[in-house]
């Protein structure tokens, strides 16, 4: 399976598989549908797409929590389900599935014991985990009693007590706040730095964003996009010349040399930033547009009216519309861009611009001052010879 | 107000946890030890110091010599040591019954008559059974301080004292209004409580090993704990045991008292233990799966298999805590029983013979009908019944069914007619296999139940036992017999025969005293499986109750195995019917079993009736095949009936049930989880 340097690659994913059937072996959703990707040492690897695209699904796999049905699968160069591999492995489930009769020391200790690590060790790691996720304060409470985001923090702690090689967050900053969503993404931009090998799920796109080395999106159990942030995120019909800010006349002189020369308009003068939001969107959007088949979610529909409040008032509107003839929408008239202000430019410069020699400089225009008004009463012969005997022009 | 009783608890709790606190309670605790325990010591010396001088004048006790201590004893029921005097007529009914043929008194008899004339020495204050031995004494005091100091340095000091505190108030009040037997309840219900907080934090101490199988037991034994399923299913038997051991009716005797509380104190051990392992089991491991906890857990490197054998060692551990318990319950509340004054001379006998015994039984070998006897027996009746020969000839009825029903009734007529003694007859029954009983030198004792005469218990009837075996063949003995009622009587080795026979012949018969000759009963004398055993004696009772709790431990193992296997693969509510109802079926199995033997499909009803009768019957015979081992071995009847549960019977056992059903079915759960896809669909991603 793996080629070359296999030791960097952590996971492998080759035609990946998943088709859940019933009791009847029936097909009954295909949630992962031939996926092949890699997660190399030391990155931060992100795992986008809508519901039921297949993010979890995959996780499952990887951690043998779910059998493939096709294809080949590899973490450590071995397969998901040998015990062994998962001595290097730390897991956050998208909800903290804690024992609630448990307190957060009993927790991290339990997991500290199936790791093997002996007391000593278990000790001090319970002690700096619950520190870093400020937890200490509730160490001894039953996790029973927790808020969804303190017991999202201690399955952050869980998930690192054996100091993972390779760490798989599923949703980590769901339920955070967000200083607590800041000081994770941290933990993870450290982690990283350190060598860790991160796989993130999240519909935090920021959050992704931020902190992941390389990605794919999936929908439909389908990988639609895969590559670096920089790669995604870059937009190649466009040019994007970044400059020092400049002012007003060097801008419109720009635009029409790019007009006058490469016979294009300029689009737009801005800061210029793609977000990752919209580069998700348009990717769901033209996977729609294909029709492609999903096992997850579709899109939402309003908001029920019960849920409103208004039902009565919503049922009147309806009748008063099929009442009165409803009037004909006046089109909105596309409005023109405003047409640019014809530049006065020099044309020789943009000249010698275009062919690259260089001339003189042109005298430049004496510039014209109004000559001040002289004060009354003043000698001016004073002054007439503190210029050197020349008058003012 | 609860806030404050919270707020002084929290402040007590934090104060008794420091040092300080901690080694001021250890040396109130030493001295209470100190305190309690010096007279109990001093007592039980001296009470031991009397009870030697007793056993030194009953040294020479012979009526036959008329020795002066016999001749004390047959007329003022008193024994004289020094110029002390033990006993009275209040203390010893009829002295007579302590003298055997021999007008001696046996080791035994002297031993158990010393501790009953030292009754009135026994300071009220003193628990009867501390008087018997000071090693006891030192052993209960080192113990209880053990226990004591446990509860300071391990952190339940103040549970303890709350508890207690609240213990010694209710029986206070109990006291007050009258009711001792109450204060007693209550207080044995508190330390039997204790006793099981003692165990689960053994048991949890015992499972604190690193390796992955047993954190998730120690997980499970914790979450059984916490969430007080554990305590729950222990706290009836901690109730119950107490009260069942002191509800004794003063007139009731030791013989029957004993064997009652056994038999339904240790049905209650089982049951309670069997249903948390069943319950527990199969909630601890599908809510598991179900709510997902487990993800957490098998990403872990731990096995499926692993996972699931640490959900078995934990949920057997808590149901061996109530087994443990249990035991050490019946235990103490037998040695409370046996301490209490027996009835008369017999009742004590009795229980020192009968009931605080582990013997072994022999049953009487019937004759069976050989097959070519049967066979002529059968074709004759078939000749005889026109009707029925007329039927085989013309196939309405099938001759291969018919001639087996009425083989199998003819030899119970056979045999019904072994057990049947009429008015004046006799009949001669054999016991064999008891020559090594004799070369061990081991009690011997025949048990007869008798039936007849409409079962009235309040009638006694007369019957002759005569020995036809060994060197005192032709000798007899005359008893008499209440329907219905358990019996023992002696069986001297001289009338074995070296090869370990004994033979005896059984007249339904009395003894005409004016005529000085035998006049026959009114009655005939039925016997039933279970009338006539030969009873050796085989273990101790502490042996014997110890072997019951392995017995036990073993099919707790099984029940454990069932419940965490089921509720791994299926939901709550169904891994619970398929445990609960295996459990079921195997109790009820002995009832199956007679049941089966008069079940057959009937043709006479139709095609599909017969067809559903003859689907019911491979059902039920496949159930009792399998589950049959499970009820036979019945430690309740054992002890109760005080028959020894041998090493044969252990070893099987553990051999069948303890390994190899348990071992196979973890096989199984193994099997179906190791391929088992525990995260789910759900759809979302």
């Amino acid at each position: 399976m793996a080629s070359g340097a296999s030791s960097d690659i952590v996971v492998e994913a080759t035609g990946l598989t998943k088709v859940f059937t019933d009791f009847w072996l029936r097909q009954k959703a295909v949630a992962v549908d031939g996926i092949s990707f890699e997660i190399r040492r030391d990155e931060i690897f992100g795992l986008l797409g809508p519901n039921g695209s297949g993010k979890s699904t995959t996780i499952k796999m990887i951690l043998g929590l779910l059998h493939r049905t096709k294809g080949l699968l590899s973490v450590f160069g071995k397969e998901p389900t040998d015990v062994a591999v998962k001595q290097r492995i730390g897991y956050l489930p998208e909800e903290s599935y804690m024992y609630r009769f448990l307190t957060p020391v009993e927790t991290l200790d339990f997991y500290g014991k199936l790791f093997g690590l002996p007391r000593n060790v278990r000790r001090s790691r319970i002690d700096e985990l619950l520190e870093m996720v400020g937890m200490t304060h509730a160490a001894n409470r039953p996790v029973g009693e927790f808020s969804k985001g303190m017991a999202r923090r201690l399955g952050i702690a869980q998930a690192l007590i054996n100091d993972p090689d390779l760490l798989i967050l599923d949703e980590p900053t769901s339920g955070l706040d967000p200083l607590g969503s800041r000081q994770v993404k941290d933990l993870l931009l450290d982690l990283g730095r350190r060598g860790k090998t991160i796989l993130l799920s999240s519909h935090q796109l920021d959050d992704v964003q931020d902190v992941c080395d390389r990605m794919v999106i999936l929908y439909g159990g389908k990988i639609r996009s895969e590559g670096t942030v920089a790669e995604l995120l870059e937009d190649s019909g466009r040019t994007v010349i970044t400059t020092p800010r400049l002012d007003p006349a060097t801008v419109v002189t720009i635009e029409r040399i790019i007009r006058e020369t490469a016979h294009v308009d300029v689009e737009r003068v801005a800061a210029p930033r793609q977000r990752l939001e919209d580069l998700f969107l348009e990717i769901v959007e033209r996977a729609r547009a294909d029709k492609a088949s999903t096992s997850g979610a579709q899109a939402g529909g309003p908001t029920a009216a019960f849920l409103r409040g208004d039902e009565s008032q919503g049922t009147g509107l309806i009748e008063e519309l099929a009442a009165a003839p409803a009037a004909a929408p006046k089109s909105a008239a596309p409005v023109a861009p405003a047409a640019p202000a014809a530049p006065v430019a020099d044309r020789a410069v943009l000249d010698d611009l275009v062919s690259g020699k260089p001339s003189a400089p042109a005298a430049a225009p004496a510039p014209r001052t109004a000559t001040p008004d002289a004060p009354k009463g003043v000698d001016q012969s004073v002054i007439d010879d503190l210029l050197g005997g020349g008058g003012g022009s | 107000m609860t806030l404050l009783v919270q707020r002084l608890h929290r402040w007590l709790a934090e104060r008794l946890a420091t040092r300080a606190a901690r080694i001021v309670a250890t040396l109130v605790v030493l001295g209470a030890l100190a305190w309690v325990g010096w007279p109990l010591l001093q007592t039980s010396l001296d009470l031991q110091a009397q009870r030697a001088g007793i056993l030194k004048s009953l040294e020479k006790c012979s009526a036959k010599d008329s020795d002066p201590a016999a001749l004390e004893l047959l007329q003022r029921s008193t024994v004289t040591v020094g110029d002390r005097t033990y006993g009275g007529p209040r203390m010893i009914s009829r002295a007579v019954d302590l003298f055997d043929e021999d007008g001696t008194l046996a080791a035994d008899v002297k031993a158990e008559l010393s501790w009953r004339l030292l009754g009135d020495q026994v300071p009220l204050w003193m628990p009867y059974v501390l008087v018997r031995s000071p090693a006891l004494v030192v052993g209960v005091l080192g113990a209880a301080g053990a226990a004591a100091l446990m509860a300071v340095w391990l952190g339940l000091l103040l549970p303890v004292l709350e508890v207690g505190g609240a213990v010694a108030a209710l029986g206070a009040f109990l006291w007050w209004i009258g009711w001792p037997v109450g204060t007693q309840w209550v207080v044995s219900a508190a330390l039997s409580l204790l006793l099981f907080a003692f165990l689960w934090r053994a048991a949890r101490a015992l499972l604190s090993l690193r390796s992955g199988s047993f954190a998730v037991a120690s997980n499970t034994a914790l979450e059984g704990i916490r969430t007080l399923a554990a305590p729950g299913f222990a706290l009836p038997v901690a109730l119950l045991l107490p009260f069942l051991a002191l509800s004794r009716e003063r007139g009731d005797a030791l013989y029957q008292a004993i064997p009652g509380f056994l038999d339904w104190g240790h049905t209650c051990v089982y049951t309670f233990a069997a249903l948390f392992v069943i319950f527990f089991g199969c909630a601890s491991t599908s809510f598991e799966i179900r709510d997902r906890q487990v993800w957490s857990v098998v990403t872990k490197p731990i096995s499926h298999g692993g996972w699931l054998l640490g959900k078995w060692i934990g949920t057997l551990t808590l149901g061996m805590v109530v087994v443990l318990g249990g035991t050490v319950l019946l235990a103490a509340g037998t040695a409370y029983l046996a301490s209490q004054k027996p009835l008369d001379e017999r009742d004590a006998r009795d229980v020192r013979n009968t009931v605080l015994v582990g013997r072994v039984g022999t049953v009487p070998q019937y004759e069976q009908l050989a097959p070519d006897r049967l066979r002529e027996i059968v074709d004759a009746a078939i000749e005889a019944d026109s009707v029925l020969k007329a039927d085989i000839a013309n196939g309405s009825a099938d001759e291969a069914q018919t001639r087996r029903t009425l083989a199998t009734a003819k030899q119970r007529e056979f045999l019904e007619q072994q057990r049947r003694i009429g008015p004046g007859e006799s009949r001669e029954f054999t016991f064999r296999g008891l020559n090594q009983a004799v070369a061990l030198g081991r009690d011997i004792a025949l048990r007869y139940k008798l039936h007849g005469g409409g079962e009235d218990d309040h009638q006694k009837f007369p019957a002759m036992f005569q020995y036809a075996s060994g060197k005192g063949a032709g000798m007899w003995e005359l008893r008499e017999w209440t329907p219905a009622e358990n019996y023992s009587m002696g069986i001297d080795p001289k009338f074995i025969d070296p090869d370990g026979t004994l033979r005896l012949r059984v007249f339904s018969a009395g003894w005409d005293e004016e005529k000085k000759q035998a006049a026959p009963s009114p009655i005939t004398i039925f016997m039933q499986d279970d009338s006539l055993e030969v009873m050796v004696n085989d273990s101790t009772f502490t042996g014997n109750l110890l072997s019951a709790m392995a017995v036990d431990g073993c099919k707790i193992a099984f029940l454990s195995a069932i419940a965490v296997v089921a509720g791994s693969l299926l939901s709550f509510p169904i891994a619970v019917l398929l445990a609960f109802g295996v459990f079921c079926m195997a109790t009820i199995t002995p009832f199956l079993s007679s049941s089966l033997r008069y079940y057959y499909p009937d043709e006479k009803n139709g095609a599909i009736v017969w067809a559903f009768q003859y689907v019911v019957l491979v059902i039920a015979s496949a159930i009792e095949f399998l589950l049959r081992g499970f009820a036979a071995r019945s430690p309740s009847d054992s002890l109760a009936q005080g028959r020894s549960i041998t090493w044969d019977v252990l070893g099987d056992t553990v051999l069948t049930i303890g390994l190899a059903w348990t071992g196979g079915l973890l096989l199984l759960g193994w099997l179906g989880i190791r391929r088992k896809e525990i995260a789910v669909y759900s759809g979302q991603g």
